[in-house]
């Protein structure tokens, strides 16, 4: 388990909930940054980002590997209008994530310039994973 | 410089193992730039768990790579058991991580099989079949399927171990070294295998780390990171076994990491099999699986599966139902990196390359 | 041939029909000879690959249709002829269907080229090995233009795959034929083979030549591991991609065709063609030398030993494919210009040297 207490002097908005450190959608890419160039953690594998749609926001969900200390750290925040910051800049295996995460979750990544739609096709309306996605759109035809 | 070609490899191609599209710019044979173009195979699984019950989700799982289905359904239980507080048996996670590493050999023997194909021998395909045969029997006679096993249950497993069944298994893991030598022997010191491979799509130590590659991968890039030796979840702390390592990066390299970790799982087969034969116990806790009652809570499982670093994230919401779930494959992030790897090879690297990494596209588009 | 040729002449005659009719119409009889020969021989070599796979990958092969499975080939030549030939859009037409035709021409000149025994020979040319090597090189162009008139980027690659790889592995076959030639101071086949009565087989003094030659024929038939201009993994299926039904069927049967003729060209410059071992024919040894039909039984065990050779040949060639993968195009040229062209070059000088001495 990671030290929280260091990371709560330098990022104040931080919160330690259960096994999780939770902080606002402006501080979480100079907080990745810390985790990954901190020598003390170096957490320098991105395994993840996961978004839950939580109706009236979307968490994110980044899960960190540190090979040198090998332990795991989530690091969650909520984004209530469908924007995020994109940590591409430094974990480059964040771009699929993050286009995953546009393509299923409508979440726009400022940073990531080459969004894109992954899994569905990109005549694709709305974002599947949504809990207020309609299942039967009518709207929806193939190969239009 | 000379005009490029725009050529697409894919989605129907001989040896993208799936439909995978790989947008190539080429200059005469010279890759140029790849992109890689995925979600053809993707049959919405995640999306699937919200509208089904714990236990109706399950068959689906095997799905998510219908080449290793034991460590999906592993990764997938493992998760709800530990949100819900089920303590497994330990005879119930031999049998698992029995079957978890019988089912990594067969994997790895089809890659084998297949990747050689690639490279155009046609014999190891069906060396590496024959050998895979017999894992698949003995998946048959103890699940009732040969691919799709939906053998694990919340809290065990369905079925016991039978005693033949075991001395099967003993018996394939005493003839299965001597077939991996003839493996060997035809390829390994083949010069036009190793001129394919020595020096082909270098992967750095840092660039595998930056694009989040895992597994087999990583450990032929000189990192030795093995979730399975690393956390020693389920009962992998209490077994011998070694992960091997390569440090080259290259594609022989990881095909000598693959070669060198099926000989391992065989040792961890007879690991198994021994406990297996000479303890008894329960196979499973009793759980009402049909009526499966979930607290609330989020569990992420790390699992080490044959293409990497296998994740399944669970989030419950107190209901009958997943709130969300989500599976992080070792594929995905393999197929990402390719534009990479693939860059200042020619044409016929690509195949040769690309199916060094294992990637498995059902994983990749989920 | 002759025989023949008199006895067609005498036939015409009887009905009063003019010899230069005769003339004229000749050679329908050795075209006729060579394409049923070319299908049968065809047929079984598919069948023979298949089964020699089969057992060097402990599966059974073919075993179903006919007896054994010797029907199998024949089910498949019926269902591609019955296969509709398919023209994709966009391809330049007249060339799409010429292609097949111009790769399998040319290996139907090189069956008549071979002596299959020493009064069995469709075109005895004063200059037959050279000519060979010469019609030899020419399917290649039926590649190219069947890659390009396909308009299609794998086709064209394999196409062009293609050319590069005959042109690398001509030059050595050349030095290597230059070498027989010299040892048999003749470019004749007949010749060839005459020489190799009274001295031992040319495999024994050239036997470099042989292995390069043996590579090199490979590398010409466009077989694995030197199989580029088709490799499926990468290239689908190269050149005929786009192909289907009798069109494919024909660059299949010039695969194999040529198979067969590289291995029975390589038996006759090498291995003493028609020649027995130890030049001694078996029917000879069985009914005596005074037997009424001899010469024409020793013609027939001449066509046989021919076959034997060649098929002991095609054996081989069929367990490269079994055991190697497929070069990459760097490693294909390495091969050919820093290995086996150098190589060819000294054994011609070596060649020279033994000759020189054999003279002196």
């Amino acid at each position: 388990m990671i030290d929280f207490e260091t990371i709560k002097n330098k990022f104040p908005y931080t919160e330690y909930v259960d096994w999780k450190i939770r902080t606002n959608e402006n501080d979480i890419v100079s907080l990745l940054t810390f985790l990954k160039e901190n020598s003390e953690y170096s957490f320098d594998i991105l395994t993840s980002i996961i978004a839950v749609d939580l109706n009236d926001k979307i968490e994110l969900i980044y899960q960190l590997y540190s090979t040198s200390l090998n332990t795991t750290a989530q690091v969650s925040t909520y984004t209530f209008n469908s924007n995020a910051k994109s940590v591409i800049n430094i974990y480059k295996s964040a771009y699929f994530d993050e286009c995953e995460i546009y393509d299923l979750f409508g979440v726009y990544f400022d940073g990531n310039s080459n969004l894109k739609r992954l899994l569905m096709p990109e005549n694709w309306l709305g974002h599947p994973l949504l809990k207020s996605y309609e299942m039967k759109d009518e709207r929806l035809v193939w190969n239009d | 410089m000379t005009e490029t070609m725009k050529i697409n490899i894919g989605p129907q191609h001989p040896s993208t193992h799936g439909v995978l599209r790989l947008v190539t710019e080429l200059d005469g044979e010279d890759i140029v730039s790849v992109t890689p173009v995925i979600g053809y195979l993707h049959r919405g699984l995640e999306k699937s768990a919200e509208s089904r019950t714990y236990l109706q989700y399950l068959p689906m799982v095997d799905r998510v790579d219908y080449l290793s289905g034991f460590f999906n359904s592993y990764a997938y239980i493992t998760a709800v058991e530990n949100i819900c507080n089920i303590d497994v048996p330990k005879r119930a996670e031999y049998i698992r991580v029995l079957c978890m590493e019988m089912n990594r050999m067969t994997s790895h023997l089809l890659w084998f099989g297949t990747y050689i194909l690639d490279l155009g021998a046609t014999s190891p395909l069906f060396y590496s079949f024959r050998d895979r045969e017999p894992l698949m029997s003995l998946f048959e006679e103890l699940t009732g399927q040969r691919m799709m096993y939906n053998y694990f249950t919340f809290g065990g497993v369905r079925f016991d171990v039978t005693k033949e069944w075991l001395d099967k298994i003993l018996k394939y893991t005493d003839e299965m070294p001597a077939k991996l030598d003839d493996y060997e022997k035809i390829i390994t010191s083949n010069p036009i295998f190793l001129t394919r491979t020595k020096n082909k799509g270098i992967l750095s130590k840092n660039t595998a780390l930056k694009y989040s590659i895992t597994g087999p991968c990583l450990r032929a890039s000189g990192v030795n990171l093995d979730f399975r030796k690393k956390f020693g979840y389920s009962i992998y702390n209490e077994l011998d076994f070694e992960p091997p390592v390569e440090t080259d990066g290259d594609t022989f390299a990881r095909y000598k990491v693959r070669i060198a970790e099926m000989r391992m799982c065989l040792s961890v087969i007879r690991q198994c099999v021994d406990y297996l034969k000479n303890n008894s116990g329960e196979i499973s806790a009793k759980v009402n699986s049909v009526a499966l009652k979930v607290p609330e809570g989020e569990y992420t499982t790390y699992v080490e599966s044959p293409r990497g670093l296998l994740n399944c994230y669970v989030k419950s919401d107190g209901t009958n139902k997943p709130y969300r779930v989500k599976w992080r494959t070792g594929s995905f992030y393999l197929v990402q990196m390719l534009p990479e790897i693939l860059k200042g090879h020619s044409m016929h690297d690509i195949m040769a390359i690309f199916g060094s990494l294992d990637v498995i596209l059902p994983e990749v588009d989920r | 041939m002759n025989y023949l040729y008199f006895l067609y002449i005498q036939f015409l005659d009887k009905y009063g029909i003019p010899e230069i009719f005769g003339d004229i119409t000749f050679p329908i009889f050795p075209f006729c000879i060579i394409a049923a020969a070319i299908i049968l021989v065809v047929l079984f070599l598919v069948l023979f690959e298949r089964r020699i796979l089969a057992v060097f990958t402990q599966r059974k092969g073919p075993n179903r249709v006919g007896f054994n499975g010797v029907l199998q080939t024949t089910a498949d030549a019926i269902k591609l002829l019955c296969k509709q030939n398919i023209n994709p859009v966009g391809v330049d037409r007249f060339l799409f269907n010429a292609a097949p035709i111009l790769v399998f021409v040319p290996i139907m000149v090189l069956w008549g080229l071979i002596p299959y025994s020493s009064e069995f020979v469709f075109m005895n040319f004063s200059t037959s090995a050279i000519l060979y090597t010469a019609i030899a090189a020419l399917p290649v162009i039926g590649l190219i233009l069947a890659g390009y008139a396909s308009n299609n980027k794998y086709s064209l690659m394999g196409g062009i795959r293609a050319a590069a790889q005959i042109i690398s592995y001509e030059l050595p076959i050349m030095f290597v034929l230059l070498s027989v030639a010299a040892l048999a101071s003749s470019v004749n086949l007949k010749d060839i083979i005459s020489a190799q009565i009274s001295s031992v087989w040319f495999i024994v003094p050239c036997f470099a030549g042989f292995i390069i030659m043996f590579i090199c024929s490979i590398a010409e038939m466009n077989r694995c591991p030197f199989d580029l201009p088709e490799a499926e993994s990468e290239l689908v299926a190269g050149y005929n991609v786009e192909y289907s039904g009798m069109r494919f069927a024909l660059f299949f049967l010039g695969e194999y065709a040529s198979l067969f003729v590289m291995c029975a060209f390589m038996a006759t410059i090498f291995l003493g063609g028609y020649l027995p071992i130890g030049n001694k024919y078996i029917s000879e040894l069985i009914f005596g030398s005074n037997f009424q039909f001899l010469q024409l039984l020793i013609y027939f065990e001449q066509v046989i030993w021919l076959l034997v050779k060649t098929f002991i040949l095609v054996y081989l060639v069929m367990l490269v494919r079994a055991t190697l993968p497929r070069l990459n195009s760097q490693g294909l040229m390495l091969l050919s210009w820093k290995f086996l062209f150098p190589l060819s070059i000294v054994n011609f000088a070596l060649i020279m040297v033994i000759k020189y001495l054999m003279v002196v």
